[in-house]
């Protein structure tokens, strides 16, 4: 891991299309280091997942910026953002939704090769194909198949190899093992683990499992209605809580320990009425706490 | 043990399919006591949610109840008829549901919703129904609970409307609730006050639970015991510090060891390989052997019993037969050990 930014997020905000004018995201600030682990955690609503999808442009940024490796895509158009699609890529949440069930998974998985012209010919296709579901850990018959036929787990190995197709540099990973087995969501983490080791990638994860996002970053954001609360480097948020956010949060998580959970003293967080004009201050190195 | 409220024994389920026979739920014997919560844990497809469906008469067309019993009040519920069934399900046993907005009429005002589940038990006046109705609103902790009476689901929060699911279950005073993955689509702090509710209920009121997750931190806070589930059979059974500290089988070893803890920060995590079983026509032997790193050449020939480990506790492996060579857990699994261990006798020692 470097210490160069790869992707640099400044006042991004995201507000509703409509009337209400209500900010999903308000106004957050962040950078992500090339090679490393960003973790974003908070709880449904708050905003983490259409922060993720305005940093691979599927959504429009209100206001604000975002810069990777030092060029603003914004606002990009055209073919300028389709180059920077290859470059940015995105896991989803639900592996059952988000393949196309008419389509064989050697074709789903060539999508990106194809939209890109990364192969010249037919057999060079293939064989990116077949090297991409190899690194997955599946098995060369399952290319034409479909996606009805595999498992929730395989499902999101077939997601996996498609974002990778494209040689991102960056991908953001959308909950990708909130809906997969407990003894599945270990492999696939590993998994993007050792894809992440390979090739140097840099990875946004958004998840609620805060147990699974300490273990996968190296830096964490927490997110509370449209805002970054805290941020810090992932075992000091987790030691070393500063928001009361945080704290109610990592108080809530259920631990395999019978002897913890009976023991377990959970923090309530009530929110202050006013909590404008704050902004995160560094209260030890590089950890932030939101301070109105 | 306290008295026993529910057993099932030798519970054999399957369902008939284009692609074959689906033996879902194999042999189960379990028994529930009173005041007690079972967890039953496993992945999807396990048979966790087949063998509650089973308790409640729910279950699909396609289904047969291939043997055994689930005893409950001295009766035989897979014998009973479907109209003193009905009598029973959502009376004595009750169940919630995973997702509270498709357990919850949108176009029925809540508190309705509620009064219509007593008066469905009990031969009470509209009017005191919608007292009893009130009134578990506020056991339940929706505040201001005859204003909210008078709402629609959509006015409520993913917790206040589990909520109003768990009030619609203890409308008839049940004696067992089945909680099927109640908390698995709220955030983390609605699901510890879910789960705080729940057990405070059973408190009060001396309610058996059987609750079914995939979360076993959810599982270390509401269970009284634990039962492993799978493949359709329980292959690890015991109070939850003898699940949890010293488990024996592999699968169980595997599930634990999977999960990262916030303490540890491992390279990699342990992954059990491979995915579980179809069951249509599952080969001899244990079910978990093709993933299990410790099975043995047993494993393939025959399915292992429950062999004891203690009064409370047995485990579904031949790992625990006498001939059997011994082999030690992953390291992880040993040290959980250890821990528990060494705080049992530091509190001893405090005494």
């Amino acid at each position: 891991m470097s210490e160069k930014a790869l992707v640099t997020v400044r006042n991004l905000t995201h507000i509703y299309p409509g009337s209400s004018g209500k900010r999903a995201v308000d106004n957050i600030s962040f950078s992500i280091r090339e090679g490393e682990t960003f973790g974003l955690v908070g709880e449904s609503g708050c905003g983490k997942t259409t922060t993720g999808r305005m940093l691979v442009r599927l959504l429009d940024i209100s206001s604000g910026s975002v810069a990777f490796d030092g060029q603003d895509i914004t606002a990009l158009q055209g073919k300028e953002l389709l180059s920077y699609r290859r470059q940015a890529q995105i896991i989803f949440q639900d592996p059952y939704a988000s393949l196309d069930p008419r389509k064989k998974v050697k074709d789903i998985i060539a999508e990106g090769i194809d939209i890109h012209h990364l192969a010249s010919d037919r057999q060079e296709r293939d064989e990116q194909v077949s090297r991409l579901l190899a690194s997955v850990g599946l098995r060369p018959e399952h290319l034409t198949r479909y996606p009805h036929e595999f498992s929730g787990g395989q499902r999101q190995r077939i997601g996996i190899a498609r974002a990778l197709a494209t040689q991102p540099r960056f991908v953001v990973c959308d909950e990708p093992i909130s809906a997969l087995d407990v003894s599945i969501q270990a492999q696939v983490v590993n998994l993007l683990k050792a894809e992440q080791r390979l090739r140097n990638l840099t990875y946004l994860f958004i998840a609620h499992d805060l147990s699974m996002v300490k273990y996968i970053s190296d830096r964490i954001a927490v997110m509370y209605r449209g805002r970054i609360v805290e941020t810090g480097p992932a075992g000091r948020v987790y030691e070393n809580p500063l928001h009361p956010y945080t704290r109610s949060l990592i108080s809530a998580i259920p631990l395999p320990d019978p002897e913890g959970e009976r023991k377990r003293r959970r923090i309530p967080y009530v929110p202050a009425e006013k909590e404008e004009g704050g902004t995160l201050v560094e209260a030890e190195a590089e950890h932030y706490v939101w301070t109105s | 043990m306290a008295e026993s409220v529910l057993d099932v024994r030798h519970l054999t389920v399957s369902f008939s399919t284009y692609a074959g026979r689906v033996q879902a739920v194999r042999d189960i014997s379990f028994s529930l006591g009173r005041g007690e919560t079972l967890a039953l844990v496993g992945e999807s497809g396990c048979g966790k949610s087949v063998t509650c469906r089973s308790i409640m008469g729910l279950l699909a067309k396609n289904a047969q109840v291939e043997g055994g019993e689930i005893l409950f009040e001295g009766k035989n519920l897979l014998h009973l008829s479907n109209r003193a069934m009905r009598e029973i399900r959502g009376g004595k046993i009750a169940m919630i549901f995973q997702d509270p907005m498709t357990s919850l009429d949108p176009t029925m005002k809540i508190g309705r919703q509620i009064a219509e589940a007593v008066r469905l038990h009990r031969p009470v006046t509209r009017a005191a129904a919608k007292l009893r109705a009130v009134e578990l609103l506020e056991m339940v902790g929706i505040e201001e609970p005859e204003k909210r009476y008078h709402q629609y689901p959509h006015a409520f929060s993913g917790g206040q409307r589990q909520r109003i699911v768990i009030a619609i279950a203890l409308a008839a005073d049940p004696r067992v609730l089945i909680a099927d993955e109640p908390t698995t689509a709220l955030d983390v702090t609605m699901q510890a006050q879910i789960l705080d509710l729940i057990k405070d209920i059973q408190k009060r009121t001396d309610t058996s639970v059987i609750f079914i997750t995939h979360d076993l931190g959810v599982v270390a806070n509401v269970a009284d015991r634990v039962a492993v589930m799978y493949a359709g059979r329980i292959i690890e059974v015991g109070l939850s510090d003898e699940v949890f500290y010293d488990p024996r089988h592999p699968y169980t070893w595997g599930l634990l060891a999977s999960m990262p803890t916030l303490a540890a920060k491992d390279e990699t995590l342990y992954a059990i390989p491979g995915t579980p079983p179809t069951l249509i026509d599952p080969a001899p032997g244990d079910a978990f052997a093709p993933r299990n790193p410790w099975a043995l050449e047993a494993d393939r020939l025959a399915e292992p019993p429950l062999f004891p480990v203690s009064e409370t506790h047995a485990a579904a492996t031949w790992l625990l037969d006498a001939r059997a060579p011994h082999v030690e857990p992953p390291e992880n699994i040993a040290l959980r050990a250890q821990a528990f261990r060494k705080k049992l006798s530091e509190r001893s020692a405090a005494l």
